[in-house]
Order: C-alpha cells, then sequence, then structure tokens
C-alpha cells in the first residue's frame, strides 16, 4: 500500500471509520510520529450546527476523530493493515471553550500523542479558528 | 438539536438538589448510519450533547459547555441498551454558571455509561 502523508477528501475514509452524517475530519496530515494536524470545513447541514454555530459535542468529536485517523493512518501505513481500526473516546479530560465556530469557518487541528499503553492512546488536542483557540483538551481514545 | 429525535425525555423530577431524567434513545436517527455502518453505537459526544439539553430544560436557557474537568465513557452505549436510561444532574447554579456532575446509566444505576464534571454556561 502507498505510503501517503496528507490524506483528503474521500480519501480519508480509509482512515475512519465513521461515515455521513457524522463523519467529522475533511484533511489529515501527518506532521511526525507523534503530531498530526487536520481540518474541517464547516458546511451548513453539519449535524453539529444550531443556528449556524458549531457546537461543543462536534468540537469534541472532531478532535476525537482526528486522532482515530492517527491512529488508522499509522496502522494502514506501518502495520500493514488494510483497515482502520474503530476508536471510542474513552476520557475528555481538561476541555476548554474559547468560542463556537460559524458554518463556513475552517477548524484546523493538532493532536499530540503522549503516551500509547496497549490500545489507550493518550493525547492533546488543540483547535483553531484562522489564529483563535477555539478548543483544547487532553482525551484518551481506546481502540 | 437532539431532542426529539435522536432521544426523548418519558420523566422529568427534582428530588432534594438533583434533577433525575428518565430518557430513551431513538434508534432511527440518522447519525446511526455513519456511527458505525451496520453496528448502530451511540456517539459519546451525543450524550454530552444530551446533558446539555437536560440542563437547558433545568434552567429554561440556552447554554454552552465552557470547560469539561472529567468526562468518561466507562460502557458502551447503543440505542438497544439506551431504551430506559437515568441522567442524574446535581448542579450548583451560580448566576448564568452552572456547574455539574452528570451519571448517565441503565434504569437501576447498576450499570454505568457516562460520568460527567463541568461548567455550563447561559449563551
Amino acid at each position: 500500500m502507498d505510503i501517503k502523508e496528507i490524506y483528503e477528501s474521500e480519501d480519508i475514509r480509509k482512515l475512519l471509520n465513521q461515515r455521513d452524517p457524522i463523519l467529522m475530519v475533511g484533511c489529515f496530515k501527518c506532521l511526525s510520529d507523534v503530531e498530526c494536524e487536520t481540518s474541517l470545513k464547516i458546511a451548513e447541514d453539519n449535524v453539529f450546527c444550531i443556528s449556524g454555530e458549531f457546537t461543543e459535542p462536534g468540537l469534541i468529536e472532531h478532535i476525537a476523530q482526528s486522532a482515530s485517523a492517527f491512529v488508522g493512518y499509522k496502522a494502514i501505513s506501518f502495520d500493514g493493515t488494510e483497515k482502520a481500526p474503530v476508536g471510542y473516546i474513552g476520557e475528555v479530560k481538561k476541555f476548554k471553550l474559547g468560542f463556537l465556530p460559524k458554518v463556513g469557518d475552517t477548524l484546523r487541528t493538532t493532536i499530540r500523542i503522549q503516551s500509547v499503553v496497549m490500545n489507550i492512546t493518550m493525547f492533546t488536542g488543540e483547535t483553531f479558528v484562522n489564529d483563535q483557540l477555539v478548543a483544547s483538551c487532553q482525551m484518551k481514545l481506546s481502540i | 438539536m437532539l431532542i426529539d429525535n435522536y432521544f426523548k425525555i418519558n420523566e422529568f423530577k427534582e428530588s432534594n438538589s438533583d434533577f433525575v431524567f428518565n430518557i430513551s434513545l431513538m434508534p432511527q436517527h440518522r447519525i446511526y448510519e455513519g456511527h458505525f455502518p451496520g453496528n448502530p453505537v451511540s456517539p459519546g459526544v451525543c450524550s454530552i450533547q444530551m446533558m446539555r439539553e437536560c440542563i437547558e430544560k433545568i434552567t429554561g436557557k440556552s447554554m454552552i459547555i465552557v470547560s469539561i474537568g472529567l468526562c468518561r465513557f466507562v460502557n458502551v452505549l447503543t440505542p438497544d441498551k439506551g431504551q430506559n436510561l437515568l441522567l442524574k444532574i446535581s448542579p450548583v447554579i451560580e448566576g448564568a454558571s452552572v456547574k455539574a456532575n452528570i451519571v448517565l446509566s441503565d434504569n437501576s444505576e447498576s450499570l454505568v455509561f457516562v460520568t460527567f464534571k463541568g461548567e455550563f454556561i447561559e449563551k
């Protein structure tokens, strides 16, 4: 299988098991062993939008899927797995909301993996719109 | 957003300083088309959204989650297991802020799905 550093549009489905209407990553880019970057443009019909604003649960889902895509990327690129594993959120910690993004905004998220112990990946996520911090948190993802 | 099509509130009562909601998930919601195809699992973040909407029922105001100290997803929730759930909210209300401990469990409170500690503020 080709090792690609950037996955976007339809290709993102190779890294994640989530599908419409809850697929919350538009583009994935691997930066290093422990760091990746993702983005998502907020569509008007996004299931997590209320009155033109993208809500906190949507932000948490986007951050979780960003990390899940990273786990999927590693499994496919380095372990020779055909299908990305299903990831579940185990824990959300120290979530802070800056502001709610609006329809049409593009979220840019950085994931830093802190540890991988057995099937639990611990990481931090930070989401920005332009240069403004939208939300940050720590999470545990179980595979 | 989710109320009345992702879940419904069957009963809502206040006891001492706690608020207890009896709720049922609705298995036909379109979120299950994508989470996951052929394998419906209730998204953890939808449980968080249910908490927000129940807090809104208590305050009668539109609320947002400004911080989460800790939210644990203890057991996997499916729409099948979600027909008779209890959402128990212990809030501390101060002006526009609601700090709350919330537990989502089955009706007997023996199987816990989600525990949550965080702060909501009026929008």
